[in-house]
C-alpha cells in the first residue's frame, strides 16, 4: 500500500515537473541567455532581449492592440453575459436555451474563427480589431454566463426572500443583497475574459486581417530564428505577470469557484 | 450454551493524541442483536469500523469465531456492514447491487438469481430489482442495502445507524421488521445508534458507549430499569437520583436516608450500614397520591409545579419540601398545578447507581 | 408578475435578461454557422472563386480524394491517441491527489497543475521547441556530451512532437475533472465494495473506474474536441504533419477555396457536436455550472 502510494507520488511530481513546468522554466532561463540558440552550457547572462523586445515597434503596437481588444471584449461580455446569467439560472434545464448559450463555448475555436471570417467577409465588414472583438465576445458570453451562474445557483435563495420579507423591493434587494454576493464572480469572469482575449490566437488569427496582437506577433516571430529570443523575453514577461495574477485569484478559485472558473 | 461470535479484547484506538476508543472488552453471542448505544462522538462508528476491518485498532484484539482478525482486510472478514449512508453503488441497479458480493465470489449466475430473489422476497423488494438506485425511496434503499449485506450470509452483520434519515413512522416500522428478520434468521447483528428508544425496541443487549469507553453492557430491561451507571441512567431519559446513606440492612432490604426521604431497596451483598449510595427511580415507577400513605418509607411530598402533555403520557415536575425537583410520568393527572401531593414507589423499582 | 407587456405578448423578466445575449450569439455565431453550411454546398475553385450552385462535391472529396480522407482519418486517430495517452498519465495522478492525499492538500497541487493553463498556448508550444528543436536542449546536450554529432530530427518537426505538446496541453484538462469526480465518490462506496468481498483491484474496476466515467467524458470534451480543430501545434512543431486544422487554414487563407474549407470545417463542427451530445447525454450539463 505505502509502496504504491510512494510510486504514485513520484510519478505525479515527475509529470508535474518535467511535462508541465520544466518547459516554462526553460523559456525564462533562455530569455536571459546570451545566444539565439538554446545551448547548454549557457553563454552568459544578458538583458538585451528584454531591451530589444521593448524597442520592437511591432511588439509595442501588438501589446496596445491586445489590451484594446481584451478590454472591449471584457466590457461586451460582461454587459451581455451578466444579465443572461440570470436567465440561465432560471432556464438551465431548458436544453434548447442552455445549449444555445453553451455551444459556442465548447466548439473548437477554429470553427468560431472561420465562421466569423466568412460572415464578416460576406456582409462586407473589413477585418480589423473590431471584428476580432466581435468574434471574441461570442466565446466570452457563455464564459461569463457560466461563471456567474455557478455563483448564482450556489446562492441561498432565502437571502433574497429574507430581504424582500424585510421590506426591500426587487431593485433594492438586487443592489443590497444579490449584487454584493455575486460581485466576486463577475470580477473573476471579467479577469478570465480579459486574460483569455489577450492571449487568444486562433480566433484572432482568422478575424484580424492585417493588424497585429501579441499572440500574432509571437506567431510571426517564431518563424524567424533571429526573433526567437525576443519571443522568449516576451513570453517570460507574460509568464511572470500571468503567474502573479493567477496567484491573486487563487484564493477565490480555491474556495468559491465553480467547476469552470477553475478550469479556465 | 451460548457460543461467542465476536470477542473484543482491550481494543484501543488513537488518532494522534486523540483517544477514540479505550480498553473496549465486549463479547457478542451467536444469534443475538447487540446495540452499541452512545451520543455522537462516543466512538461507536469507529468501533464498528474496527470490527468490519475498515480501521485497525491501535492496540487490542478482534476475534471472530475464535479467529484473530487483526490485519485481515474487510474482504476476507466474515462480516458485512450496512453503512450509515447505505453506500449503494449508484452505477448499478438494485439487482446488481444485491448480487455484487455473490458475483465477486464467482457464484454461478443461476444460483445468484435464486439467492437474490429469496432475499428480495424476505425484504419485500422483489418488484424493484431492475430499478436504478436513484429511483428508490428512503425505505426501499434501506431494504436494498440490507439485502446486499444479508445475501452473502455474513457471520456478523454490522449496522451503522441505517435508519437515521427515515421519518419517524417508517423508522418505527423498520425497527420492528429488522428485529423480526434478525430473529427469523437467528443471525448475529451489531447495531449502532444514538437513539435509546430504538436501542430498546431492537436489542437483546445494549452496550452504552461514552467518550470511547463502554460504561455498561446488559440486557434491555436491566439496563433501563437497573442501570449501574449514572450516565446510562440519564441517557434513557430524565430520571430521579438520590444521594443517600445506608442506615440499616435487614433480610436483604436496605434502608437509606436521603435528605429527609427514606428509601428501602434490595441490598447488594457487600453493602453495609454507613455506606454512601446513589439511588435512582424512573419517573413512571412513581405514583401520585392525594392523601398521606400509612407508611413513611418510600414516600416523598411536594407541590405540583409543571405539567407537559406528551400525548400517551404526562411529564410532571414536583417540587419537594427540600426544594428539590422530582420527575413523575403518569397516564392521567387528577390534580391541579400547585396542589400538595404525595409520591410513592416500590422497593424493587429502586436502582443502585455504582458509578 | 414581473413581466413587461409588449402589446399582447407577455415576456417573463428572467427571459428578457437573456435576449441581448441570444440576439448577439444568433448574429455572430449562429448566422455565421449557417453561412458555413451554405458555403459548404456551393461549388468552389481556387483563388476565392465561388460558384453559387448546389453541389455535394466538397463532402464527396473527403470520401474520394485520398489526401483529404487521410487527413480526416489521421486527425481523428491522432486526437483519440492523444486523449488516451493523457488519460493514462492523468488518471494515476488524479487518483493519487484525490484518494491518497489527506484532506484538501491535493487541491493545492491541482492548482499548481492548472496554473500553466493561464499561459498563452503559443508560449507553451514555444517552450517545447526549446527542448525538442534542432537547436533545442536535447539535441544540444547530446551533442555536447558527444553522444551524437548530427542533431536528431525525429524529435522535432514530427508527429511525436505534436503528441508531446498536445499531451502537455491536455494534462490539466484531464487531471482536474478526474480529481473532482474521484473526490465526489463517497468513501463508504469503496468500503462497501471491500466489505462485500472485493479486493483493491476489483474495487478499482467495478467501482472507481465506472464512477469516474463522467470525469473521463469531460476530459474527452476538453482534449479531443480542440485537437480535431488544432492547427498551431502541427504548424509550429509538426514538420510535414498536416491535420484537419491545417487543411482548413490553408484552404481558407492560402488556396482560397472557401466552399471546400467550409465543408472541412463542417467535419470539425459535426464531430464536435457529436462528441458534445454524447458527453452531455452521459454526464448531464450540470458540471458546467457547478
Amino acid at each position: 500500500m505505502n509502496i504504491s502510494k510512494a510510486i504514485l507520488a513520484v510519478f505525479t511530481w515527475t509529470v508535474i515537473t518535467f511535462l508541465i513546468y520544466v518547459p516554462l522554466v526553460l523559456v525564462i532561463i533562455f530569455s536571459f541567455n546570451d545566444s539565439i540558440y538554446f545551448v547548454f552550457p549557457l553563454k552568459g547572462f544578458t538583458l538585451k532581449w528584454y531591451v530589444r523586445v521593448f524597442e520592437d515597434p511591432l511588439f509595442l503596437k501588438s501589446v496596445v492592440n491586445s489590451i484594446i481588444v481584451a478590454l472591449a471584449t471584457t466590457a461586451g461580455a460582461i454587459l451581455l453575459g451578466v444579465p443572461a446569467s440570470f436567465s440561465f439560472v432560471r432556464l438551465r434545464r431548458n436544453n434548447v436555451f442552455a445549449g444555445f448559450i453553451v455551444i459556442p463555448f465548447i466548439i473548437p475555436w477554429l470553427v468560431i474563427g472561420v465562421s466569423c471570417l466568412i460572415f464578416f467577409y460576406t456582409i462586407g465588414i473589413p477585418l480589423s480589431l473590431l471584428t476580432v472583438t466581435l468574434s471574441h465576445v461570442v466565446y466570452s458570453i457563455p464564459l461569463v454566463v457560466l461563471v456567474v451562474a455557478a455563483r448564482l445557483i450556489s446562492l441561498n435563495p432565502n437571502y433574497e426572500k429574507a430581504s424582500m420579507d424585510l421590506g426591500a423591493d426587487q431593485i433594492q434587494t438586487f443592489i443590497n443583497i444579490t449584487l454584493p454576493l455575486i460581485y466576486p464572480s463577475i470580477a473573476i469572469s471579467a479577469l478570465i475574459t480579459f486574460l483569455w482575449s489577450f492571449d487568444n490566437f486562433i480566433i484572432t488569427f482568422f478575424t484580424i486581417g492585417s493588424d497585429i496582437t501579441v499572440p500574432l506577433w509571437m506567431w510571426g516571430s517564431l518563424r524567424r530564428p533571429v526573433n526567437v529570443p525576443l519571443v522568449a523575453a516576451a513570453s517570460s514577461l507574460i509568464i511572470i505577470i500571468g503567474s502573479a495574477i493567477v496567484y491573486l485569484i487563487e484564493e477565490y478559485r480555491l474556495r468559491k469557484s465553480g467547476f469552470l472558473t477553475t478550469l479556465l | 450454551m451460548k457460543t461467542t461470535s465476536l470477542r473484543l479484547v482491550n481494543i484501543s484506538k488513537l488518532y494522534g493524541k486523540i483517544v477514540a476508543l479505550q480498553d473496549i472488552n465486549l463479547e457478542v453471542h451467536r444469534g443475538e442483536l447487540l446495540t452499541i448505544l452512545g451520543p455522537s462522538g462516543s466512538g461507536k462508528s469507529t468501533l464498528l469500523k474496527i470490527i468490519g476491518g475498515f480501521e485497525e485498532p491501535t492496540s487490542g484484539e478482534v476475534w471472530i469465531n475464535d479467529k484473530l482478525m487483526n490485519g485481515v482486510p474487510p474482504y476476507k472478514r466474515p462480516t458485512s456492514m450496512v453503512f450509515q449512508d447505505l453506500a449503494l453503488f449508484p452505477h448499478l441497479n438494485v439487482f446488481d447491487n444485491i448480487s455484487y458480493g455473490l458475483k465477486i465470489r464467482k457464484m454461478p449466475i443461476n444460483e445468484i438469481k435464486k439467492k437474490v430473489r429469496s432475499i428480495a422476497e424476505l425484504l419485500h423488494i422483489e418488484d424493484i430489482l431492475d430499478r436504478r438506485i436513484t429511483q428508490l425511496s428512503g425505505g426501499q434503499a434501506q431494504r436494498v442495502a440490507l439485502a446486499r449485506s444479508l445475501v452473502i450470509e455474513p457471520e456478523i452483520l454490522l449496522l451503522d445507524e441505517p435508519l437515521g434519515p427515515l421519518d419517524l413512522k417508517l423508522r418505527r416500522e423498520m425497527q420492528l421488521e429488522l428485529r423480526k428478520i434478525q430473529k427469523n434468521l437467528n443471525a448475529t447483528w451489531i447495531y449502532v445508534t444514538h437513539d435509546h428508544e430504538e436501542a430498546m425496541v431492537m436489542s437483546d443487549r445494549i452496550a452504552v458507549l461514552k467518550a470511547g469507553r463502554i460504561l455498561e453492557v446488559g440486557d434491555v430491561k436491566q439496563i433501563y430499569e437497573k442501570p449501574k451507571n449514572k450516565f446510562v441512567a440519564e441517557f434513557f431519559g430524565e430520571t430521579n437520583f438520590f444521594e443517600c446513606r445506608i442506615e440499616k440492612i435487614e433480610n436483604g432490604i436496605a434502608t437509606a436516608s436521603c435528605n429527609e426521604i427514606i428509601i428501602q431497596f434490595n441490598a447488594f451483598r457487600d453493602m453495609k450500614p454507613g455506606d454512601e449510595v446513589t439511588l435512582m427511580i424512573r419517573p413512571e415507577k412513581i405514583k401520585l397520591l392525594k392523601n398521606s400513605p400509612t407508611v413513611n418509607v418510600n414516600v416523598a411530598e411536594g407541590y405540583l409545579r409543571e405539567v407537559v402533555y406528551k400525548g400517551p403520557h404526562l411529564d410532571i415536575k414536583i417540587e419537594l419540601k427540600n426544594s428539590k425537583t422530582m420527575f413523575v410520568r403518569s397516564i392521567e393527572l387528577p390534580y391541579r398545578i400547585g396542589e400538595h401531593v404525595y409520591l410513592t414507589w416500590r422497593d424493587e423499582d429502586v436502582a443502585v447507581i455504582i458509578e | 408578475m414581473n413581466r413587461i407587456r409588449f402589446r399582447q405578448i407577455r415576456i417573463p423578466l428572467h427571459v428578457l435578461y437573456g435576449i441581448p445575449s441570444l440576439v448577439y450569439l444568433f448574429i455572430f455565431f449562429y448566422i455565421p454557422m449557417i453561412m458555413i453550411v451554405v458555403y459548404s454546398f456551393w461549388k468552389g475553385g481556387p483563388l476565392y472563386k465561388v460558384i453559387r450552385v448546389f453541389t455535394l462535391e466538397n463532402y464527396v472529396r473527403f470520401f474520394v480524394d485520398e489526401l483529404s480522407r487521410n487527413v480526416l482519418v489521421w486527425t481523428n486517430l491522432l486526437a483519440l491517441l492523444i486523449f488516451f495517452i493523457v488519460i493514462l498519465i492523468a488518471y494515476p495522478i488524479a487518483y493519487f491527489l484525490a484518494r491518497l492525499m489527506k484532506g484538501e492538500s491535493g487541491l493545492k497541487i491541482i492548482l499548481l497543475i492548472l496554473m500553466p493553463l493561464e499561459m498563452n498556448y503559443l508560449i507553451r508550444i514555444f517552450a517545447w521547441r526549446n527542448i525538442l528543436g534542432e537547436n533545442g536542449l536535447i539535441n544540444n546536450t547530446l551533442m555536447y556530451l558527444g553522444v551524437i554529432d548530427q542533431p536528431l530530427t525525429m524529435l522535432f518537426h514530427s508527429i511525436y512532437a505534436i503528441i508531446i505538446v498536445a499531451v502537455h496541453n491536455g494534462l490539466p484538462y484531464a487531471i482536474f475533472p478526474l480529481y473532482i469526480t474521484l473526490r465526489s465518490i463517497p468513501k463508504s462506496l469503496y468500503d462497501a465494495a471491500m466489505d462485500l468481498g472485493s479486493n483493491r483491484i476489483s474495487v478499482f474496476f467495478r467501482i472507481t473506474l465506472p464512477l469516474s466515467m463522467p470525469g473521463i467524458a469531460i476530459a474527452f470534451l476538453f482534449i479531443y474536441v480542440p485537437m480535431i480543430g488544432e492547427f498551431a501545434i502541427p504548424a509550429l512543431v509538426g514538420g510535414k504533419t498536416y491535420l484537419l486544422g491545417n487543411l482548413i487554414t490553408r484552404s481558407f487563407l492560402e488556396i482560397g477555396n472557401w466552399p471546400f474549407a467550409s465543408a472541412a470545417t463542417m467535419n470539425v463542427l459535426i464531430l464536435s457536436l457529436i462528441a458534445i451530445f454524447v458527453v452531455f447525454k452521459l454526464t448531464g450539463m450540470r458540471w458546467l455550472y457547478r
